[in-house]
Formats: structure tokens, sequence, C-alpha cells
């Protein structure tokens, strides 16, 4: 009897665990990857192997003076970074000396102080034209933020259309003769 | 496509049996992938594999037939004309910018005229009606026959195109209007004899100093490097089709990461639909650097023709990698140098496009040599392909075989410098000792498909073996995950477990922490089939993580990591251990 009662004890638990267990367990059904996988299934050009850290996107007012930092993290263990400088027309870089060069050893992020002010509502982009040398090699790798001042305004597109197909019609240098 | 049907499936079944539902959502699931082979055969062309190297003459019989886009060849097109109509005939060429000789920045001094070759040409009149198409010969050349004081112009397509098997069509367009198509269009002049020649040129738009006229020019240097490309590939005997590819540039295409309908394309790259290419003067564009353009596309091709089980993300040479990455990294390297035989990968850049950066793809002394590295791979594939030892020098049939082979697309193995090495030596025994030779010189030991007998750990001791066993009602085994060389698709940050499943059922999979670092821990994993995920089972407990599934019997690779290691949002860095078991339900 008490070999029964012991039995039914311990199926009773298994049960009950075997019960916790399955809510907690996940059933597979469907393949969904990692959004993290699916975003990074782009395979890109070859380059150093530096990225921006700090935000991409900054929103500013026009004739706003921001000053902001730019965080870079290079995926390498040291070397030294050759960095220029450079803005789209209308956005200005205030105190900032281009090019500059970073020693950097690969434990922390290099973080550099930027200066920008607008004077007109516009989608700006302060760009990095970064050269990365190691002892082995040098490679270099473009890098923006985007400078959105003032409110985001989305512009229509005029296109050419021939047999439902778009085309954009590009100016030729034509010289027409007798054969 | 997949994930409406899903949707549909979900909701019929709502009122049906539950256990045919997931039987349908499975199927549906199950069914939607690797088929890369739909096509859409937009309009009739000229150009098909056997016109890579001919010259096709197109002939208008009446462009009174409206929208007729119909060509016929002609071998003497002026014999084709008649009191009504003439020939209409012409070159079109573009602006070619070279490099520097040193390979950095572009040289605009040189710049030189050479053919738009295998382009759509349409004729269009006053009314914008295409009334003929053809496609230019490899000297830039074309001709129709048409009815004489046709009001008519030129246009030029930035369009590849062929409707004959093997099929393509490869487009430039613009993704910042509506990825509209790029076309050079002539002045609409009535068809005379003294207008019957018109030669169609597009300019680089560069004045000395700077990009101050329309960048005509750019477009059709991106489609001739696919041109090369394409012809490469018809002479290695390639009898497939391929999809339709769209090459999306624009001149605000810049590195700034954001919305690409506003160019904010980050870098160029392609996405497994399109490749989108740089163009941003005086920062960073690509239209000029043939290596850049079929690096992307030996991507493109990779989904096409070949194999890759690439996750993708950010690489550079000196970089310890992981294996699928460093393996198609390592072969677009190659590929884009053998396409054009320039063992120099130079990619401009900066102010005047004056600077940039350049690589020897064959170079054998470099740090970090080993199957984790694209520099290595890259080195092997390119000195093999201008090897002549017991081959043809220069020739890439050989490295396109392999690659296309079925057994190369079968293997349960991953895309790896081990898997070519395996298939190679399989397919091509003559070539396996030089091959061997540079898998050594860079440091690679690997035997099979599965690395048996690699003793290269990267300076990672968890990296090794390349592949753990896993056994089912098996004693557990123990695997590390860590971020010693960054995130997401580095060496160390998965590890992979060969698993084999004698009967189908199911299954109980599961990781628990055992070792590492004292930190919480996110273990995920992903089931491969051939390369193909078949199950992802996502992280929801710290430390540990369990999924019951259905597995069908054959031999699978189970990949395993800490979600701390691939989000490269995440601070957490730390190396991680879990016991990985499998067992049956």
């Amino acid at each position: 009897m008490s070999t029964l009662y012991s039995t039914i004890k311990v199926g009773f638990a298994f049960c009950v665990t075997a019960a916790l267990f399955g809510c907690m367990e996940k059933p597979v059904t469907e393949v969904t990857l990692p959004s993290k996988s699916v975003q990074a299934t782009k395979t890109t050009k070859p380059g150093a192997a530096i990225k921006l850290v700090s935000n991409s996107l900054i929103s500013i007012t026009a004739n706003e003076l921001v000053h902001t930092e730019v965080v870079l993290e290079a995926m390498e263990s040291g070397g030294e970074l050759i960095i220029d400088f450079s803005s789209s027309q209308g956005l200005s870089l205030e105190n900032i000396s281009s090019p500059q060069t970073i020693k950097f050893d690969g434990s922390a992020p290099v973080k550099i102080p930027v200066s920008l002010i607008a004077t007109t509502n516009g989608r700006y982009y302060l760009n990095m034209h970064i050269s990365l040398n190691n002892a082995d090699t040098i490679s270099v790798r473009n890098l923006a933020v985007i400078v959105q001042v003032g409110p985001l305004v989305e512009k229509a597109v005029k296109l050419q259309k021939t047999a439902d197909e778009n085309i954009i019609a590009l100016p030729a240098q034509e010289t027409i003769s007798s054969q | 496509m997949r994930g409406v049907l899903t949707v549909y499936l979900k909701r019929a079944c709502l009122v049906s049996i539950k256990f045919v539902c997931v039987t349908l959502i499975l199927s549906a699931c199950g069914g939607g992938g690797g088929n890369n082979q739909a096509f859409s055969n937009a309009s009739s062309g000229a150009l098909d594999s056997s016109s890579l190297s001919s010259n096709a003459v197109s002939s208008l019989a009446s462009v009174s037939s409206a929208n007729s886009s119909t060509s016929s060849s002609s071998s003497s097109a002026s014999s084709s004309s008649s009191a009504d109509s003439i020939v209409l005939s012409g070159i079109i060429t573009y602006d070619h910018i070279p490099h520097n000789t040193n390979n950095v920045g572009l040289n605009y001094l040189e710049v030189e005229p050479r053919p738009v070759r295998g382009a759509v040409v349409e004729l269009v009149d006053d009314l914008g009606q295409v009334k003929a198409s053809t496609t230019t010969t490899n000297d830039g050349g074309y001709s129709f026959v048409v009815q004489k004081n046709l009001l008519i112009k030129v246009r030029v397509k930035a369009q590849l195109l062929s409707t004959f098997i093997p099929t393509w069509n490869f487009k430039v367009t613009d993704n910042t209007s509506n990825n509209a198509l790029y076309a050079l269009d002539g002045a609409l002049v009535a068809a005379t004899v003294q207008s019957a020649k018109r030669n169609l040129h597009a300019v680089s738009g560069w004045d000395g100093v700077a990009y101050s006229a329309p960048r005509a020019a750019a477009a059709f240097a991106i489609l001739d490097s696919i041109y090369i490309g394409l012809g490469r590939i018809i002479s290695a005997g390639n009898t497939q089709n391929l999809s339709p590819l769209e090459l999306r540039w624009s001149t605000k295409n810049s590195a700034a990461e954001g919305d690409v309908t506003k160019g904010e394309i980050g870098t160029s790259y392609y996405d497994g639909s399109a490749i989108y290419i740089l163009g941003d003067a005086n920062n960073d564009i690509d239209e000029y650097d043939p290596h850049v353009l079929l690096h992307e596309w030996g991507h493109y091709l990779e989904d096409e023709l070949f194999r890759s089980d690439s996750i993708g993300g950010d690489h550079s040479d000196g970089q310890l990698l992981d294996l699928r990455v460093a393996m198609s990294e390592g072969f677009a390297n190659a590929f884009s140098g053998m396409m054009i035989d320039q063992i120099n990968y130079a990619d401009a850049s900066g102010s005047e496009q004056s600077s940039g950066f350049t690589f020897n793809i064959g170079r054998k002394n470099r740090v970090n040599k080993g199957y984790f590295s694209e520099g290595s791979i890259g080195s092997i594939l390119y000195n093999y392909y201008v090897s002549s030892l017991n081959k043809t020098a220069n020739d890439f049939v050989p490295i396109f075989n392999v690659l296309s082979n079925g057994a190369y697309s079968a293997s349960e193995a991953f895309t790896s410098i081990f898997l070519f090495h395996s298939q190679l030596k399989n397919q091509l025994p003559d070539h396996a000792p030089l091959f061997s030779s540079l898998m050594q010189e860079q440091s690679i030991f690997g035997t099979d498909e599965y690395a048996s007998d690699e003793s290269n750990n990267g300076g990672l001791t968890i990296s090794l073996p390349v592949y753990k066993t896993l056994s089912v009602n098996g004693t557990a085994t123990n695997v590390c995950s860590a971020a010693d060389y960054g995130k997401y698709n580095k060496l160390g940050n998965s590890q992979f477990l060969k698993l084999n499943i004698s009967q189908t059922g199911s299954y109980n999979v599961r990781a628990n922490k055992s070792g590492g670092g004292n930190v919480i821990s996110k273990p995920e994993f992903i089931l491969y089939q051939k390369g193909r995920a078949i199950a992802y089972v996502e992280n929801t407990l710290s430390d540990n993580v369990t999924g019951n599934l259905n597995i069908s019997r054959g031999n699978y690779v189970l990949e395993v990591y800490d979600l701390n290691n691939h989000d490269s949002d995440n601070t957490d860095e730390n190396m991680t251990c879990f016991n990985v078991r499998v067992a049956t339900n």
C-alpha cells in the first residue's frame, strides 16, 4: 500500500514538474530568425573596422548651436585614426580641426566633441572620412551623422513615365550626322 | 508572400481542426524558401548569352506597328533598308574614370570613353512610345531600320537584359526616386539620311574640380562592371537563369544610415534583393570601383548560383570572423579581383575622390591567418585562380564548377573554406595539392568539410574543434560563447554542434549555463539543415533556453550562442558556457 502511495506521489510530482516545464518551454513551429540577424544579412563592402556608437541622427532647431559628441568604436586592438570632417551645405561645424589624428588602443570608444549650427530647416549630414591604420593594413570607412534641423519635410518626386516604367532621363552628349 | 500565406492559413484553421492548422502552417513555412528562379520577362530584348560577343543588329520591319519592341537580327543593316526606310545606327559610350596607378583615388585626368555594352537601346517617338528595341554590341554599337522622316530619339537604358536562357535582367535604378531606371536620352530628330548616325555619350559631369553637370556616366559604369562579370559567368558555363536585380545608385547615396529613399544607405551593400551603391561625391562614391561592385554582385551570385550561409554584418580583412562570413567575404573579394584580373582591390573615396584604400587580394603574409579570416580565404582563392600548377592560370571555371556543384549546395556542413576544399578534392583531385598548400600557407589545416584536424584556434581555445558533437540522449556537450573579437559575426560568438537524428520525432533541445563568467547569460539556438535555418528558439529565461522540436531523420548543425555576444547594442560581453543536450520527448 505504501509502495503504491509512493508511486502515486512520485507520479504526481513528475506530472506537476512536467506540466511546469511544459509551460516554460516554447514549442517551436515556425522559423523566425532573430531580428538582429535579419538586419545584418546585408553583406557590406569591405572597409575599416570602425562604427558609429553615438546616435546616427541628431535633431536640432535652426540657429541653435549644438554641442554634442561623436563616439566611434574601432574594432581593432590598436592603431591610429585619421578623421576628415565635412558637412553638407548649410550645416556649419564650429571649433573642430580637420583632419584629426587619434591614437586608440581598442579598450575604450573614441569620443570627439563637435559643435553644429544650421540657419535653415532641412536635413544635413556630418560626414567623417576615417582612415584606420594598424600594424598590418590601412583601411577606410566613411560614416555620417544625420542632422535634422526643424521638422522633416517630404518632397514629391517627379519622374518621366514611359510604358509603365519610371525613367530618369539623363542628358546625352549626342553627335548626329549622316552615315 | 510566405508571411501572408501563413496568416491566411492561420485564419482558415481557426475554424478547422488545430492539428490540421499546425500542419498547414508548417508546410507553408517549410516550402517557401530557397527558390530564386522566379523570373519576370520585362520586355523583349536582343541581348542573350551568345550576343555577349557578337554583333547584334536589329531591324524594324514597320515602325507603324505601334509599341513594337520585337527586334530581329540582320547581318547587313544597309541591305534591309528600302526607299521608305533608312538605317539609323551609332555608338554608345560613357566616361570611364580609372584609379590612380597606386590604386588609391580616382584619376580624372585619365578619363576615357568606353563602349556601353549589352545595354538596352530603344527608339522613342514624339509621343513617348517605344517603337523598337535592341541591345548594344561589344563595341557599343546599335542599329535599326527606321521609317524615313519619323520623329524619333535614341534612348539607352542602364539595363542588361536577356530573355533567352540563361535569362537576366540587371537595371541601374535610383532608390531616391522610386527606383526609377536611369536612361540616356538623345534628341528628338526626324530620321533622315543626314541624321542617320547618332552617337550618344554619357559624360561623367566632372569639370576638373567638381561634379558640375549630371553624372550620366555613373549608371553605365556600374552596368559595365556587371557586364564584365556576366561575361565571365557565361564563359564559365553557366546555363541557369538569373533573377532580376536592381543596382540602386544615387548621387544622394551617402554613408548616413537611415531612410534609403533619402539616400541614407550607410555603405554599399547587397541585402538579398538589391545592391545599393554609394554616390555621395567628396565622401564616398563607388560607381568607378569595379571591385566594390563585383564584390557585391558576387554575393548576389552566391544566392543565385552557389550557396552562402553567411550571416552578413560588418567585416574587415584583419578581423577574426565567423567561418561562414569569412568564406563569403573572402570569396567576394577574390571574385571581384578574378572578374577583372586585378589583384589590387581599390575603393576610392574622400575629397575629390582622391583617397581611399587598396589591398592586395592575393597577399600571403598577414596577421590573423586562418579559416576565420576573409583575407586568408581571399588569398587562397585568388592564388588558386592565378596558379598554373596542373591547371590553366586565370581560369574561373574550376571555382565556378566547385561552387555550382550540387554537392556543394547540398552539404550538411556550413559553407566555409573547408567545404570548398572538400568539394575541390572530390571534383578536381589534381588541383588538391595546390589548394591544400595554399591553405596551409594561411594556417588552415582542417581536412574535411567539418574541419577535422584543424589546429588553428585563432587565439581562442573555445573555437576548436570547429564543430562539436551532440548526441541524442547522450551526455551534455559544453560549449562557450565569447566576444573577444567583437560581436554578432566574429569568431567565438557562436558554437556549432553536429547532430545526427536517426529517427524522426519530437525532441527537446536545451542549453543551460554551466561555466564562464559570473554574469547573466541569454542563450539561444538555431537548428540548420544544409545551411538553412529550420528552427530558432529565442531566449526568454536567464541562463537557459529550451525548445521542443519536431525533427526528421538526418544530419543537422545546431548553432548555440549567448545573445549578449551577438547583439551589438548590448554592452555586456563575457565568455559564457552552456551544457547543451538533446533528448527524445
